[in-house]
């Protein structure tokens, strides 16, 4: 499978619809480091735009962290994430060679047993799949994503027994996103394939069930990458689960909501979802920005991200208000897991 | 010159390459321009040797900071130089004094932070903050949510250190219009980079306000929501910040749609008594108008406003697919905010477009948002058309042509609508003294010159004071004493923001030839109450400089020039001050001290919590004046701390109770007077106010008539900024003929 048979990205004029306000500046770890315009997601999609300037700037597009940050505060919704990696498909010159690069890459920003959970997801997600009306016979497919615990994890599969679903993890690691973000086009596709042959082996009519909007995103993405559904079974929106997320966690007004730096792209929803909520709930890239507390050059070329959880944490420490996370940084109580509901099966 | 500049930046700092030049092309303005280089100094000091490079290879140069001005000040029309000092970053502050010395690429938002971290405030927030620079804020003047109650960055700039465009560095501070010269650092804020690059700028900060309230008011439509500010004002209920987020206008089958509610993001600001009198207040006058007020956690107005900003915008483009906007600035006064809404909707639904206005509504600053989907040819017209017919419309309102975004090349064209010829030209003189080969930021903010350019216009002789308690101000002849304007305020809900050290029967004329120190300067500098002058020059023609409104920031601000220029620039023969509402309750304290050390020490220690002090030398001790001043509410509780903590001190007072001890300081104390010069500065030094004092004499140093300067012009300045001066006396004299 070669790069070219990526969708084609431009559905309307993207690169257009940034107004270059310059608002992304902030939220964006590596312009912090780098602290030049070619560098930020405004600068990025500038040079994106033109064919001649993408190919001279491939050093300025690879500094990208994939972190998604700076969509959050996008007036105009660009999606600069979906960019960056549509270009890392199509030029092979600035993606990573081989998956195990990727994963050692991240080892500074994520915790070891994170790191491990997502290269033991990939080594199995590019396994062949199991054979069709294998043992393992299910009606439900959850996705975890990797910052769920195991214990978090085995609470749901319990809760769906008890309502007499039988419900299998069959992601654990994000492994097809994961790949996707670092231009491994050919790694993406097969690992998709070994998702869809897995999830066609647990029952015909398996459902998926996605525990925190980070997974949910992920499906979005595949959709929107192979240019279909993963599965035909009715699955709940982003919205939904964060509506769901929400009721676990019951955000309440002046909390926090982590959104960063893994939960990405979830703007949109997350923004309708407060918006219909009611209750003030600040996104905490908002908040560190309204603090000033995101790390800018003090420390060029310090491993970003995990400056920019220590900032949270730091932030927060003298906040009043509660930091709800709906996933990664901080947990959704999954033990409430009979808060969640079962999707319906397909 | 490639070689010379990498010899001051080494070689990775200077960039020839596309993907820079590109990069260093725009801000968020629609048209763009690459620069031939693109250079980013590590350090101040590289500054002014660039700079000299580039005049020596003739090379424009603009510089930029985070490139997120609206109107393309950033842009480099001409090509030469981007001069990006981003990384210029360095804080210092003086914690005892209040003061932060800046490079010109720190971030707003980290000022503000690091000001915090000390106890102290950094006023000026525009809402690119978190990404905006210092250097860019003062190039604009930029204003943001809560100058409506303190004024924008030119108020809270002391000094500034300018590389000319030959690379010469000067010095230019607020107290040299008390020391001979005229006040240059004025005009060079706003000045859109055209006149030098600011190398370091030294800024005032204030103490944060003891209580905030922040209040959010829902109204069904505009008109209810500007009916209930209007009632805001004319009560002398000033918020810090009134920010206004107008309903959506959508284009409907020929008709326009407002989507969802008006909703105002106010905070107000002081003591908690007032802070608590004043949401009262407000709460009955929103549902007087049948406005929904939500009080909301204080503090958090910019950040919410910002998201409930973008929300609304993300709303419009899922309503209209219109997924592109255009946003625009100018200002109107807040008298007029109803008739600009008006003008807004009727073209909105003229040209069928999606237009959204989430603005500064206490300042009547508007930002109409034009969305579209293309720049095609069509929707081009449209949206120009749409701008156009608004920036003219706001025009024939008395507006400004901007409230905070600045000329730029946006607007450049439109400079001839709201200026005359007579003031355009002095505006070309001065930037020619300045900048006499035109390298920076050529063809920003000043327009070429027009034949079509419009005389100004006659101005009626009128003897009457007029007060608009609306528009916050006051006109009067410049023969006014303050003591008469007073008088006409008396049994108004404001009262004058400027008490000059001088006594109530000093001229406003004579106040604003001698620059005049506020004893009310911990509210308002002086200079900054002064919103509007009308001079006659030499020859006799009159100009009108400034306007009705608080912010404005269109070509130079040559209003600004006429604080302290002892007669050289003209006579005035009209002042516009701004007004302050009336204080609802107020004690004054007359402290007594032994030394004047001790004086010093005490207006250090009080600083936080008195508002106005002044310091009278009397023998060999002195009287320290405190007052303690409501808007709202009781002052009870900080009178009580007030006396506990001179007690404490062992220090003796007496106390007034609501008059005055003496608004105006005795004439026969004020050679010996010092004025506190606000929370953040030193006391104003003596000597400056001794000169200030001696050089008082209303009608000195006028402008003789074959253009020379005074000769009392002190010699210390240096001769470059008296060139420069001079040739700006001389752009007055000649512009009026």
């Amino acid at each position: 499978v070669s790069a070219s048979t990526a969708p084609p990205l431009v559905e309307r004029d993207w690169f257009a619809q940034c107004t270059r306000c310059g608002l992304c500046l902030g939220r964006c770890p590596s312009f912090a480091a780098l602290q030049v315009e070619p560098a930020s997601p405004r600068g990025r999609v500038r040079l994106l735009a033109d064919p001649q300037l993408r190919d001279a700037a491939g050093e300025h597009l690879a500094s990208c962290f994939r972190c998604r940050m700076c969509e959050e505060g996008c007036p105009t919704a660009v999606p600069f994430g979906r960019l960056i990696r549509d270009w890392l498909v199509r030029d092979r010159r600035w993606s990573y060679a081989r998956w195990r690069d990727a994963i050692d890459a991240l080892a500074g920003v994520h915790g070891a047993d994170v790191v491990a959970r997502l290269a033991g997801a990939v080594e199995q997600s590019l396994a062949p799949p199991p054979p069709p009306g294998g043992s393992e016979r299910a009606e439900l497919a959850l996705f975890c994503g990797p910052w769920i615990s195991d214990e978090d994890a085995a609470a749901v599969v319990e809760a769906r027994a008890r309502a007499g679903v039988r419900a299998v993890v069959i992601d654990r690691g994000l492994a097809p996103q994961l790949l996707l973000d670092e231009g491994l086009w050919d790694e993406f596709v097969a690992a998709c394939g070994a998702l869809e042959a897995r999830i066609a082996a647990l029952s015909p009519s398996a459902a998926v069930e996605v525990l925190d909007p980070h997974c949910g995103r992920f499906i979005d993405e595949y959709d929107y990458w192979r240019g279909r559904p993963l599965v035909a079974a009715p699955r709940p929106s982003l919205l939904t689960l964060l509506q769901r997320c929400d009721a676990a966690a019951r955000v309440g007004d002046g909390d926090v909501l982590d959104l960063t730096p893994a939960t990405i792209g979830l703007v949109g929803a997350t923004s309708e979802w407060l918006a219909r909520s009611g209750r003030w709930v600040e996104t905490l890239p908002s908040a560190l920005a309204g603090a000033g507390a995101l790390p800018h050059a003090e420390a060029p070329a310090a491993p970003l991200l995990r400056d920019l959880v220590a900032d949270k944490r730091a932030w927060l420490a003298g906040r009043a208000g509660r930091l709800v996370t709906l996933d990664p940084f901080t947990r959704v109580r999954f033990a409430d897991a009979e808060l969640l509901t079962v999707p319906p099966r397909g | 010159m490639l070689e010379e500049l990498i010899a001051i930046v080494g070689h990775d700092r200077v960039h020839t390459d596309e993907p820079f030049r590109e990069a260093y092309s725009y801000d968020a303005f629609l048209r763009s321009a690459r620069p031939d280089v693109v250079v980013r100094p590590a350090h101040a000091s590289q500054i002014a040797p660039i700079v000299r490079a580039a005049a020596r290879a003739g090379a424009p140069l603009v510089a930029r900071g985070a490139g997120t001005g609206y109107c393309g000040g950033a842009v480099p029309l001409h090509g030469g130089l981007a001069l990006v000092l981003n990384q210029l970053r360095a804080i210092t502050i003086d914690a005892e004094a209040g003061l932060a010395v800046v490079e010109p690429g720190v971030i707003t938002g980290d000022l503000q932070r690091e000001a915090r971290a000390h106890g102290w405030r950094w006023v000026p927030d525009p809402s690119s903050y978190s990404v905006c620079t210092i250097g860019g804020n003062i190039a604009t003047n930029a204003g943001g949510s809560h100058c409506l109650a303190h004024g924008t960055t030119t108020q809270y700039v002391e000094w500034i250190d300018l590389v000319l465009s030959d690379g010469e560095e000067v010095r230019l501070d607020r107290r040299d219009a008390l020391e001979g010269g005229l006040d240059l650092r004025a005009i060079v804020i706003g000045s859109e980079g055209t006149l030098g690059v600011v190398a370091r700028a030294g800024l005032r900060l204030v103490r944060p306000p003891e209580a905030v309230g922040t209040v959010f008011v829902h109204f069904a439509d505009d008109e209810r929501a500007i009916a209930f500010l209007i009632d805001c004002f004319d009560a002398g209920l000033v918020p810090a910040a009134m920010d206004l987020n107008a309903g959506p206008l959508l284009p409907d089958g020929g008709q326009l749609r407002a989507e969802g509610d008006a909703l105002f993001f106010i905070d107000l600001e002081g003591a908690r008594e007032e802070v608590a009198e004043m949401a009262r207040e407000l709460h009955r006058l929103a549902e007087r108008h049948g406005g929904r007020p939500e009080l909301i956690d204080s503090g958090t107005l910019a950040v919410r406003r910002l998201g409930l900003t973008i929300e609304s915008w993300r709303r419009i483009t899922a309503r209209t697919g219109a997924t592109r906007y255009f946003l625009f600035d100018a200002g109107v006064p807040r008298s007029r905010l109803a008739e600009s809404l008006q003008l807004i909707r009727a073209t909105a639904k003229k040209h069928a477009m999606p237009v959204g206005n989430s603005f500064h509504a206490g300042d009547g600053n508007i930002h109409p948002t034009i969305f579209f989907r293309t720049l095609d040819g069509a929707a081009l017209d449209r949206i120009m058309g749409l701008w156009r017919e608004i920036l003219c419309g706001v025009a024939t309102l008395g507006g400004t042509i901007s409230g905070e975004h600045g000329v730029g090349l946006e607007k450049i064209d439109y400079m001839q609508l709201y200026y005359s010829r007579q003031q355009l030209d002095v505006m070309r003189a001065l930037q020619r003294a300045f900048d006499p080969g035109a390298l920076c930021n050529p063809g920003k903010l000043i327009p070429p010159k027009r034949d079509s350019e419009r005389a100004e216009a006659c101005a009626p002789a009128d003897d009457a004071i007029e007060v608009s308690e609306r528009d916050g101000l006051v006109w009067a002849p410049a023969s006014t004493s303050f003591a008469a304007l007073e008088a006409a305020l008396a049994d108004r809900a404001y009262e004058l923001a400027w008490w000059p050290l001088g006594g109530g029967e000093l001229t406003v004329g004579e106040a604003l030839l001698t620059g005049v120190a506020n004893l009310r300067e911990t509210r308002v500098p002086a200079r900054d109450s002064v919103l509007a002058v009308r001079l006659v020059a030499s020859d006799g023609t009159t100009l009108t400089l400034g306007s009705r409104i608080g912010k404005d920031v269109g070509g130079y601000e040559l209003r600004k020039l006429c604080f302290g220029s002892r007669g050289r620039l003209g006579a005035p023969t009209h002042v516009c001050l701004r007004l302050l509402p009336r204080a609802a309750e107020c004690v004054d304290y007359a402290v007594g001290v032994a030394t004047p050390a001790a004086a010093l020490a005490l207006e250090a220690r009080l600083r936080s919590t008195v508002s106005t002090s002044a310091i009278e030398l009397a023998g060999g001790g002195a009287r320290v004046r405190l007052r303690l001043e409501h808007w709202r509410g009781s002052v009870a509780r900080r009178c009580d701390a007030l006396e506990a903590q001179l007690a404490a001190a062992g220090l003796e007072w007496l106390r007034s109770d609501g008059a005055p001890l003496s608004r105006w300081s005795p004439r026969r104390l004020q050679t010996r007077s010092l004025a506190s010069t606000g929370d953040a500065l030193p006391l104003l030094d003596l000597l400056t106010a001794q000169r200030a004092n001696a050089l008082h004499s209303p009608g000195a140093g006028m402008l003789a008539h074959d253009g020379t300067l005074p000769a009392a012009s002190p010699p210390a300045r240096p001769e470059r900024l008296r060139s420069i001066e001079a040739a700006i006396v001389h752009a007055f004299a000649r512009g009026a003929q």
